[in-house]
């Protein structure tokens, strides 16, 4: 048995013990909860900052969690196209605490959107962006312990979120033109 | 194409999204001190913000989640499909948050409004200008005189009648001009000062030799533009000069509503008038004469000019003083600034 099976055996074991653990771990993993907040946190900092320019940066940020997305989501479709790899649950007896989805396991796409918006967001606002890891990372490890995925999906997920969103920020800079844009017509309706 | 599966689980999840938006922007608005956008007036009681925000998730959720727990473990709406009802429900909350904030700050300032009262003052017309000046009720011979100039549709807000009822209780006799159409009228408006000043040296009660001017806002960049070429005023007060055209934004929220702020970025003289005057090449022409700038600390709609900026070698007729946890259109209605501007009018008159 090779370390993603040992590790996906070991954290789907606390699975099914206590009716407690369970319902805590099925509120984190849904697809509403968690989700929620990663998308709420940047939302709410796109109104915060104490001076005109850490709201311009929070403001940025949360524009380019939103284009972060958008490259991340692209990316594991893509990438979906070319690799499929079976749900654990399919080959496994395990503990499922979610329903059956159909997509390929490898990368999780959850914990890539998670890592992705909590990347854009740590590249402008630290403090924010840890409790977006911290969401992130939760999500993820929810999903390892209901059973949709192995430890890798999960890696894998994160590594392509952290990457684009870092590609977003750092590299491709014309986006930032953009961003001035928007937050220009934002400002002319009071909104930025 | 959007699907959404269930329709429950749609209008459930968009319940909860516009809760959890709602929430985001009362902890925004309560962190960054925006009035505009909060339901419920935070600068007092923050941590009132923070239970509402707590309850609005708790609320929230709990509805989401016990009305819809089933169907959160089927497949549900795509992640398009949920990223859109996100974005509606966060739009409704926003106008929600903007218009419930707009019904509450518009009461509040009718209210506060009704609290200005000057029954003391005389009207009186001065050249193509009106005002309403006050005296001490027991006058002790020639007394120095102030005219004091309003900004532009600060009046809601802040009255320099506080600042005229503070002037005369302490000797000073105050003309307050009147916010008329001519004011705002440039360079007509350069002509209103002089027109004052001569009217004040002309009454009895007045010293013509103790004259000051004190502005407000736009009020204020007026006053240092025409006592710049106006050399019987001894002392000249600034309150939040704007000086420069700032291009507000969500700034504006932190002292007036949505609604407020909308009609105010719509007034297309402020921006023109400011540069019209440009104050603050003209200040030079006040040297020696003292002038004291006064700025709310957290003021969001002025330029907040430094000492340095003032474009001069010898800046030590320049006075500035911060008042604290005072914005620009409450600025006249702190205690603190009343007496600054009477303290510092009553030594150099």
């Amino acid at each position: 048995m090779n370390i993603d099976s040992t590790l996906l055996h070991l954290l789907n074991g606390l699975a099914g013990r206590s009716v407690v653990f369970d319902l805590i771990i099925r509120l984190l993993v849904n697809d509403y909860a968690i989700t929620t907040a990663l998308v709420t946190v940047p939302f709410g900092l796109w109104f915060s900052g104490a001076t005109g320019r850490q709201r311009a940066r929070n403001q940025r940020a949360a524009l380019s969690a939103i284009a972060s997305m958008f490259v991340a989501n692209v990316f594991v479709k893509a990438l979906n196209l070319v690799y499929y790899r079976p749900r654990p649950f399919a080959s496994r007896d395990l503990n499922l605490l979610f329903y059956h989805p159909s997509d390929s396991s490898f990368p999780s796409n959850p914990t890539s959107v998670g890592f992705c918006i909590a990347t854009a967001v740590w590249l402008y606002n630290r403090a924010a962006g840890w409790v977006l890891y911290a969401l992130a990372t939760l999500l993820g490890m929810a999903r390892l312990i209901s059973g949709v995925h192995y430890p890798s999906d999960i890696l894998g997920g994160a590594l392509i979120g952290t990457l684009c969103a870092y590609l977003v920020v750092r590299k491709l800079t014309f986006l930032d033109r953009l961003w001035s844009a928007i937050m220009r017509q934002m400002r002319r309706l009071l909104l930025a | 194409m959007l699907y959404f599966v269930y329709r429950e689980l749609a209008l459930g999840y968009l319940w909860f999204a516009f809760t959890c938006a709602l929430a985001a922007l009362q902890i925004a608005a309560l962190r960054s001190k925006l009035a505009g956008l909060a339901l419920l007036d935070y600068s007092r009681r923050p941590w009132l913000g923070y239970v509402l925000s707590g309850t609005l998730v708790v609320v929230g959720a709990l509805s989401f989640f016990v009305t819809q727990w089933e169907r959160i473990f089927t497949p549900g709406p795509a992640g398009s499909e949920l990223a859109l009802l996100f974005a509606v429900g966060a739009a409704i909350a926003l106008a929600c948050s903007l218009l419930i904030a707009s019904l509450r700050l518009g009461l509040d300032r009718r209210s506060r409004t009704a609290a200005v009262v000057s029954s003391q003052a005389q009207h009186i017309t001065f050249g193509r200008a009106s005002g309403e000046l006050y005296l001490p009720p027991e006058p002790e011979g020639p007394m120095p005189a102030v005219c004091l100039v309003p900004g532009l549709g600060t009046e809601a807000w802040a009255s320099m009648h506080l600042l005229a009822h503070h002037l005369v209780s302490q000797g000073l006799v105050a003309l307050v001009i009147n916010p008329d159409a001519e004011l705002y009228s440039y360079p007509e408006n350069l002509a209103t000062l002089p027109a004052a000043t001569a009217y004040l040296r002309k009454h009895p009660e007045v010293d013509p030799n103790r004259l000051g001017a004190a502005g407000y806002d736009l009020g204020a960049d007026l006053v240092i533009r025409a006592a710049g070429a106006h050399q019987q005023l001894r002392a000249i007060v600034a309150l939040a000069p704007l000086l420069r055209d700032l291009t507000p934004g969500l700034e504006l929220l932190h002292e007036m509503s949505y609604a407020q702020a909308w009609h105010w970025i719509r007034d297309e003289r402020r921006a023109r008038l400011v540069a019209q005057l440009s104050a603050l090449d003209f200040a030079s022409k006040i040297a020696p004469r003292p002038l004291l700038v006064l700025y709310g600390a957290d003021d969001r709609l002025s330029a907040r000019v430094s000492p340095q900026d003032w474009d001069q070698r010898d800046t030590a007729w320049i006075t500035h003083q911060v008042i604290q946890s005072a914005r620009h259109l409450d600025l006249l209605n702190h205690s603190s600034t009343l007496n600054t501007v009477t303290r510092w009018l009553k030594e150099r008159l």
